[in-house]
């Protein structure tokens, strides 16, 4: 599968363009050999010669949930046993989230060089993106374990649903990454909306309050917040309690309509990528 | 049996100005048709790099593609590659294509010469067990003994060359395609590089070289194909096609003689075909 990826078939007269899209989608999420590897080394350059390497993205997640965590606790009378694990845990959902959002619209100028000599996958690349960020995540997982033990959070078997939650988002997180490179490579523009977005969501979506303090109209920022459902999924089981039908429906849909998109994309425009980089 | 097929080939650069961008485009939406079509006429500027080539290259060819600079010799190479594809025209390819373009694909300063060896070899389609096996090859070709232990941005830009070079090398190809970039360190690396491309050519069923090169197209290839402003000037045995491809230059000479800077400009204005849509 993995040569599959690295030299995908052309379009011709018995294989449309969006067969083309489907296989460079499919080869590309299966050539884990090699995204795996591209994004572990660029998880190691990114931080080579620091001596905390890769804990540095931790440390600063670490100290960012701490002091927003204790002072927020206070400013809303929140007790800090259970406002804590809420931040930490939505805030690493989140960290990946926007990373990858970022990360993702830059992977196909980043690898230029490479998209002009090999007909490579692009959902290669995005999934190497997408891997680097989970590394992170799951580097700051260890943020949480401290947090919980601090909190005492009870470990539940609602727990074990952060499995496929946490699967369901790399998913999503793979068709943001293809589309919003395609989409970046051709309107510059993109990338600092994509940018300038992300900081909002982050107040506008469930991270630092939750929903329930939201009443009336306002309710509907949350539930129809395709984010909001994102990192419920994650969140939830993180915190021991299981995730809302409601939550898996709509991720599940989003899924979907996600992939859906990017396969329409990735068929009208793949072939018109290399020559807007 | 290896073929490529390429008829009334078209390739087309945009040209994207910082007025071709996302405003614009919204800007269509909402104003529609007749503006459009205004600025449209005005601003759509391409440069096409190949105008309706038609040729097949057959099982057994060597073929070399000759022209000055800018005349198409490898975007030609890359639609071959699959790379850029046709805006118009169509292309068909038999056999498994490897396009040896810059000598090493993803190779990363900061990684050793043996963790580049790897990953190189892993994106020009090789399995972990085929690198394994050729290992002991790509270093004794190399000849960077101890140095492959060594992070790469440590090697001088000689060195740099023969490991990508020794890497790039070590596939068996079906379709072989070779941009004259593929030059090779010092004198004595180099007569050690010609014949290992010999061998690697040998190992192949269809190779394209591309230079500006005579001597070169003269020793490795026994058909040429001359390319002028994106077209086939000339194309069949390779002893005929220099013998034209050198009679113009001397057409040419004398012209240019009286000031080699005024030649400059219009050479490089001539050398794509600009065309506004």
């Amino acid at each position: 599968m993995s040569s599959l990826a690295l030299n995908i078939p052309q379009r011709g007269p018995t294989r449309s363009a969006y067969h083309v899209a489907v296989i460079d989608i499919l080869s590309g999420l299966l050539a884990f050999n090699i995204w795996g590897r591209l994004g572990w080394r660029d998880t190691k350059r990114r931080y080579r010669r620091t001596v905390l390497g890769p804990i540095w993205a931790t440390v600063s997640v670490a100290l960012f949930v701490l002091t927003l965590g204790l002072l927020w606790s206070n400013l809303w009378n929140r007790d800090p046993k259970v406002y804590l694990p809420y931040l930490t845990s939505g805030m690493l959902c989140w960290t990946l989230i926007s990373s990858v959002c970022t990360d993702g619209s830059y992977s196909y100028f980043v690898n230029e060089k490479l998209i002009k000599q090999l007909r490579i996958s692009y959902t290669l690349i995005a999934c190497a993106a997408v891997w680097r960020n989970v590394i992170v995540f799951l580097h700051n997982i260890s943020i949480y374990v401290l947090v919980c033990i601090y909190a005492g959070v009870a470990v539940t078997w609602a727990t074990l649903l952060v499995v496929p939650g946490f699967a369901l988002l790399c998913l999503n997180a793979a068709w943001i990454a293809v589309l919003l490179g395609a989409v970046c490579a051709r309107y510059r523009d993109l990338l600092q909306l994509v940018s300038s977005l992300l900081q909002i969501m982050l107040f506008l979506t469930p991270i630092f309050w939750s929903p329930d303090q939201l009443t009336g109209r306002t309710a509907l920022l949350a539930t129809y917040n395709p984010l909001y459902h994102l990192i419920a999924i994650v969140r939830d089981p993180l915190l021991g309690r299981a995730p809302a039908p409601l939550h898996w429906v709509a991720v599940v849909l989003i899924t979907l309509a996600g992939w859906a998109l990017t396969v329409h994309v990735m068929g009208r425009f793949r072939h018109r990528i290399v020559y807007w980089l | 049996m290896a073929e490529i097929v390429l008829k009334d080939v078209v390739a087309e650069f945009p040209v994207y100005g910082t007025q071709l961008s996302l405003r614009n485009a919204l800007f269509h939406r909402v104003v529609g048709g007749v503006l459009r079509r205004q600025s449209d006429a005005g601003q759509r500027l391409v440069v096409r790099a190949l105008d309706k080539v038609s040729l097949t290259i057959n099982h057994g060819d060597q073929v070399g593609i000759i022209g000055h600079n800018g005349a198409g010799k490898s975007t030609m190479l890359r639609v071959f590659a699959g790379i850029y594809e046709p805006s118009a025209g169509a292309i068909s390819i038999e056999g498994r294509v490897s396009p040896l373009f810059n000598t090493s694909p993803g190779l990363d300063p900061d990684d050793t010469g043996y963790e580049n060896i790897v990953t190189c070899g892993l994106l020009l389609g090789m399995s972990r067990a085929e690198i394994e096996r050729k290992l002991p090859e790509i270093e004794a070709f190399s000849e960077l003994s101890d140095y492959l232990a060594l992070p790469a941005r440590t090697y001088s830009s000689g060195m740099l060359v023969r490991l990508g070079f020794a890497i790039a090398t070590s596939i068996d190809p079906e379709i072989l395609l070779l941009d004259e970039e593929l030059g090779a360190g010092d004198s004595r690396f180099a007569m050690h590089a010609a014949k290992r491309v010999k061998a690697l050519i040998d190992r192949s069923s269809i190779m394209v070289l591309a230079s500006h090169s005579a001597e070169l197209i003269g020793q490795m290839c026994n058909r040429a194909i001359l390319l002028d402003h994106g077209r086939v000037a000339a194309d069949g045995p390779a002893k005929d096609v220099l013998e034209l491809y050198s009679r113009m230059n001397k057409d040419e000479l004398p012209a240019a003689a009286p000031s080699s800077a005024e030649h400059e400009g219009p050479s490089q204005a001539a050398s794509a075909a600009a065309a506004v849509v």
